[in-house]
């Protein structure tokens, strides 16, 4: 009972605190927040399957060109988010076929040269995404920075939820799982193993696709960079220094990850507040093996 | 024409299978991709360039591989060395290390891409209607004589077999009383050597800039594939290949499309051939 006292208060002060912020820190929550849709998006992959991608990013920019470009043709957001997030989901089924077959580095190479080939396309269809001009002006503003907060708090708990749901109770944890720890095992137990990597991957695709969407949607402005391997490595760095298997961990690592390279800012030169994040993702590898997830893990024992 | 198409291949090839092998060696004795191995190349390359005025271009050649041999020595200890195990964890911190070489050299030589310039650009040597500068004919032979250098240390040097032992197996090799942090050790102070090299060559052809390592690293992940993870001589193939098709491309497809040849050739290999197209021998356990 006090545990569900606790988890209400903590959210109401969770819901509350944008109200204390300036512009400027609820604009870099609300992109954290953002980001870490695509990390929940390895954690699903990675965590709870073991399948590696370096391609995320990819994913990411298919759902958010999606919206952009359909919302600028006059089609309703929603439904050009949603499109977004299906043809994500689709690019991840087809890419799933056959990446489900690789193993270990050649899946990881695999998923980086997809990611790398999308955002090729990105950059070479001037047609429709206008290519390194960018894509400006998408026409999805008239929401507050406020109301973007809580929206993006309640998509960002209810992805915790429902990935702790799969993880603790239902039967498809227990199959990815299985899938993770022997595969060999899992086969010899009925599970159909290339059906099982499908689903991760398409899921997972769709999830990285829903960020892409939420992304063009918030910040109304993409241009293929946004999108680029560097990208698919940094959601791959906010995932492992969250702790792989832990959600939590990773809206933290982002979060953190996000906003105190920002914070530096004030240091002037760019170059310096990216050495205090290289150096960051160290420390925590350093010092935290498993990640703050697992950090967090060891306190509550 | 043909000339010209074939040398500049030799070229990008030989640049790609330095930074691949050197990639496939290190991935062969401690199971970790390093991601920041393209970094290496850039170092490589700055410092051959900031070198070059004072000692002439074979002494920055020999200063950029002895910085990378002590970058190579860090590498090991801050990144791979804590991690050894843990996969995932070492390949994500060799890319926090990759963050903070490329942010350094930004600190130090600046954004903007520069030209390398050598005595060597200038002068060119006429094959029939085409004349070739002397610096890409030296990048082509530098590179095969250092390739064949590794493979004859592979090969013939107790420190060869000592790589190929701990490869096939770990723990045999440790029981066996081989120092296995020093052969790790020394695996990358070689692949970060020949990174160097890889740098020192082919920045006098291209431009340098602090982020010319992704594109290396890239290409050289696709030659690994095509070839097979630590596999030495499937490596070099993979390297010509790519190298020599992107070559092609440039002239008779597009340029712009030219950098995602070597990548769309890699994920048709992995449709086609999971394992690459020379595969590694790997054993299931059951």
């Amino acid at each position: 009972m006090s545990k569900r006292v606790l988890l209400i208060a903590a959210v109401a002060i969770l819901a509350a605190l944008p109200l204390t912020f300036g512009t400027f820190w609820i604009n870099m929550v609300i992109t954290a927040l953002i980001f870490s849709l695509a990390v929940f998006s390895i954690n699903l992959l990675t965590g709870l399957t073991g399948l590696l991608s370096f391609g995320q990013a990819g994913f990411v920019g298919i759902g958010a060109y999606t919206l952009g470009v359909l919302a600028k043709q006059g089609h309703p957001p929603i439904l050009a988010g949603l499109y977004g997030v299906l043809l994500a989901m689709l690019c991840g089924f087809l890419l799933g076929l056959p990446a489900a077959r690789l193993k270990g580095h050649y899946l990881a190479i695999g998923t980086l040269g997809f990611g790398i080939l999308i955002y090729q396309l990105l950059t070479n269809s001037v047609d429709v995404t206008r290519g390194p001009m960018g894509l400006i002006g998408i026409p999805t503003g008239g929401v507050d920075k406020q109301t973007w907060y809580l929206i993006m708090l309640s998509v960002c708990l209810a992805m915790l939820a429902a990935l702790a749901y799969i993880d603790r109770y239902s039967a498809l944890g227990v199959i990815l799982k299985m899938v993770r720890h022997d595969e060999i095992a899992a086969q010899a137990s009925g599970i159909n193993i290339f059906a099982v990597k499908l689903i991760a991957f398409t899921v997972s695709a769709g999830i990285a696709g829903l960020s892409g969407a939420l992304f063009a949607a918030y910040v109304r402005f993409l241009t293929p960079d946004l999108f680029n391997e560097q990208e698919s490595f940094r959601y791959m760095m906010m995932a492992v220094v969250g702790g792989v298997g832990s959600p939590l961990g990773g809206i933290i690592a982002s979060l953190m990850l996000t906003m105190i390279p920002e914070g530096l800012r004030v240091l002037g030169e760019d170059n310096y507040r990216l050495l205090v994040y290289g150096t960051m993702v160290l420390s925590v590898l350093w010092f935290l093996p498993s990640g703050i997830g697992g950090f967090i893990e060891r306190l509550r024992k | 024409m043909f000339a010209q198409i074939l040398v500049n291949g030799l070229v990008l090839s030989g640049g790609y299978a330095l930074v691949a092998v050197g990639l496939t060696l290190t991935f062969g004795v401690m199971r970790m991709v390093n991601f920041a191995e393209g970094q290496s190349v850039m170092i490589g390359a700055f410092v051959a360039y900031t070198t070059v005025p004072y000692v002439g271009y074979v002494g920055a050649i020999a200063a950029a591989m002895a910085v990378n041999a002590v970058l190579g020595i860090i590498l090991e200890r801050t990144v791979f060395r804590p991690f050894r195990g843990i996969e995932l964890n070492g390949l994500i911190a060799s890319m926090g290390m990759s963050i903070v070489l490329v942010n350094v050299a930004e600190l130090v030589w600046g954004t903007t891409p520069r030209p390398f310039e050598t005595i060597y650009n200038e002068t060119s040597i006429n094959f029939g209607t085409v004349g070739i500068s002397v610096q890409r004919l030296i990048c082509v032979a530098a590179s095969a004589a250092i390739l064949l250098g590794l493979w004859w240390l592979v090969q013939y040097t107790s420190l060869g077999r000592k790589f190929r032992a701990v490869s096939e197996d770990h723990e045999t090799a440790a029981a066996m009383g081989i120092d296995v942090n020093q052969v790790s050790r020394l695996a990358l102070v070689i692949g970060s050597m020949m990174a160097a090299s890889a740098g020192a060559l082919t920045g006098p052809v291209n431009m340098i800039a602090p982020d010319m390592g992704r594109t290396e690293m890239l290409n050289a992940f696709a030659a690994i594939i095509l070839g097979g993870f630590g596999n030495v001589n499937g490596t070099i193939l993979g390297a010509l290949l790519i190298g020599m098709i992107q070559s092609l491309g440039a002239v008779y497809i597009s340029n712009a499309y030219s950098s995602s040849i070597g990548f769309g050739l890699l994920v048709l290999t992995l449709i086609f051939f999971p394992r690459g197209l020379v595969p590694e021998r790997v054993d299931e356990n059951v």
